[in-house]
């Protein structure tokens, strides 16, 4: 069943069409809350919030087939607010501390160094996860934001340009120098032949 | 195509929304510009390095119970759905309504419903009170007429009736007493009979011994009254 389909059964009282919605859904919003503010337990809070705010204020939708855009505002917004508040800076530290794949706790600085690391075949998964949340905590949140609702969330400029509220060339444009400023980042880490050579 | 227009195709070539006309132009520039051809490149690295990070599994199971939704916030729901600002609507309403309420104190307007019509006017005079009163009057006085007479009516048919009950009531009075007074005659006429019968019955007896008397002292020449009747063989 289509989510317009969905939401109106939802309007017309049926609360478990609405919880089809957030089923369906709930996995992409909290990733792409997770892939902006960087903490799975802050992603899961503004995820739950923005659920609550869907469905108190779903009833105001106008155009049911802009719902995927409508609920990424939503969880834009909360996200933006989470970060006001907690006045998280997208920088980060190479001194900041990772867990390796073997479950060792170590500096980014020391992990990036070991020579066990040179191939990136050698790397967890959840080691290169890491590393790019890094990377994209470090470019502007501009620029991150229009990556992950690009890149994760699968969206087209146009309802990128609709979420954020600003042209599409300026969207296009900030995918650009995102991924320029990304790829800086990750070199900074030292970890881009590793990272951008694979796969390749 | 240039290298500044070609910032913005990156994009589009990246993630292919691209249409084939533009497609095959900025494909043709980073083919003979080195420059375009290296940051593509970057991009390209840059886009599959991105493509590592995998949606993960939120573990989060949420659920929502039914809460019973207000009338009003349920028909605003629907006015939304239907494009209409629920907002706009009410103030939208409550600005025609100080419109009207302003017109009608500007321009004196006057709208009544009487006897089934609606009485609208405007201006400083009172036409419509006129009109209404003269019309309202005429109406009045019809159906008033017509009630009267149904009243009349009324009137008239309880009085006939009330008359002829009377009447009945007096031929039935009468009738009960003829009946009386005929019993009461026949029963004087009864015992006037009987009186007259029983004093006849004492003359009789009295005639008859006042024959006998005189045929007793006829006695003394029985063979001149030989032949006539007896009174005691009687």
């Amino acid at each position: 069943m289509e989510d317009s389909r969905l939401i109106m059964e939802f309007i017309d009282g049926d609360v478990q069409a609405f919880n089809v919605l957030v089923n369906r859904w709930q996995n992409r919003i909290f990733n792409f809350v997770f892939k902006v503010l960087g903490k799975r337990e802050d992603a899961k809070d503004i995820t739950q919030k923005t659920f609550i705010k869907v469905y108190k204020n779903l009833r105001k939708l106008k155009d049911s087939k802009k719902f995927s855009a409508w609920i990424h505002q939503i969880a834009m917004n909360l996200c933006r607010d989470e970060m006001r508040k907690d006045k998280r800076k997208p920088t980060i530290s190479i001194h900041e501390k990772i867990r390796t794949s073997s479950g060792e706790e170590m500096e980014l600085q020391d992990f990036l160094s070991d020579g066990s690391n040179e191939m990136l075949d050698d790397l967890h998964q959840g080691e290169v996860v890491e590393i790019i949340r890094r990377g994209l905590n470090m470019i502007p949140e501009e620029q991150r934001i229009v990556i992950i609702l690009k890149e994760y969330q699968g969206l087209k400029f146009r309802e990128i340009s609709e979420i954020l509220q600003e042209p599409l060339n300026t969207i296009k444009s900030r995918m650009y120098y995102g991924l320029n400023a990304l790829r800086k980042a990750l070199a900074e880490l030292e970890i881009d032949k590793e990272v951008f050579q694979y796969e390749l | 195509m240039n290298c500044d227009k070609m910032e913005l195709l990156f994009s589009d070539l990246l993630y292919d929304e691209i249409n084939e006309e533009e497609k095959e132009l900025a494909l043709g520039h980073i083919a003979t510009c080195k420059s375009c051809e290296v940051k593509y490149k970057n991009l390209r690295e840059t886009f599959t390095a991105l493509g590592r990070w995998k949606e993960e599994d939120a573990q989060m199971n949420l659920v929502f119970i039914e809460e019973k939704v207000p009338f009003l916030e349920r028909l605003f729901g629907k006015l939304g759905q239907a494009g209409i600002n629920p907002r706009q609507l009410v103030f939208g309403a409550a600005a025609t309504l100080v419109l009207l309420v302003l017109f009608a104190g500007i321009f004196r307007t006057e709208a009544i419903y009487r006897n089934g019509s609606w009485y609208i006017s405007f201006g400083s005079n009172a036409k419509i009170e006129n009109q209404m009163n003269e019309s309202i009057l005429l109406a009045d006085f019809k159906q008033l007429q017509q009630e009267n007479l149904l009243l009349i009516n009324r009137l008239l048919l309880a009085s006939e009736e009330r008359v002829r009950n009377e009447n009945i009531a007096v031929v039935n009075n009468l009738a009960n007493q003829f009946v009386i007074q005929r019993r009461q005659d026949l029963s004087l006429i009864g015992r006037s009979i009987s009186e007259m019968s029983q004093r006849n019955e004492g003359r009789y007896v009295r005639t008859n011994q006042l024959l006998d008397g005189l045929y007793r002292l006829s006695a003394y020449q029985p063979g001149r009254l030989n032949g006539t009747r007896s009174v005691e063989g009687k």
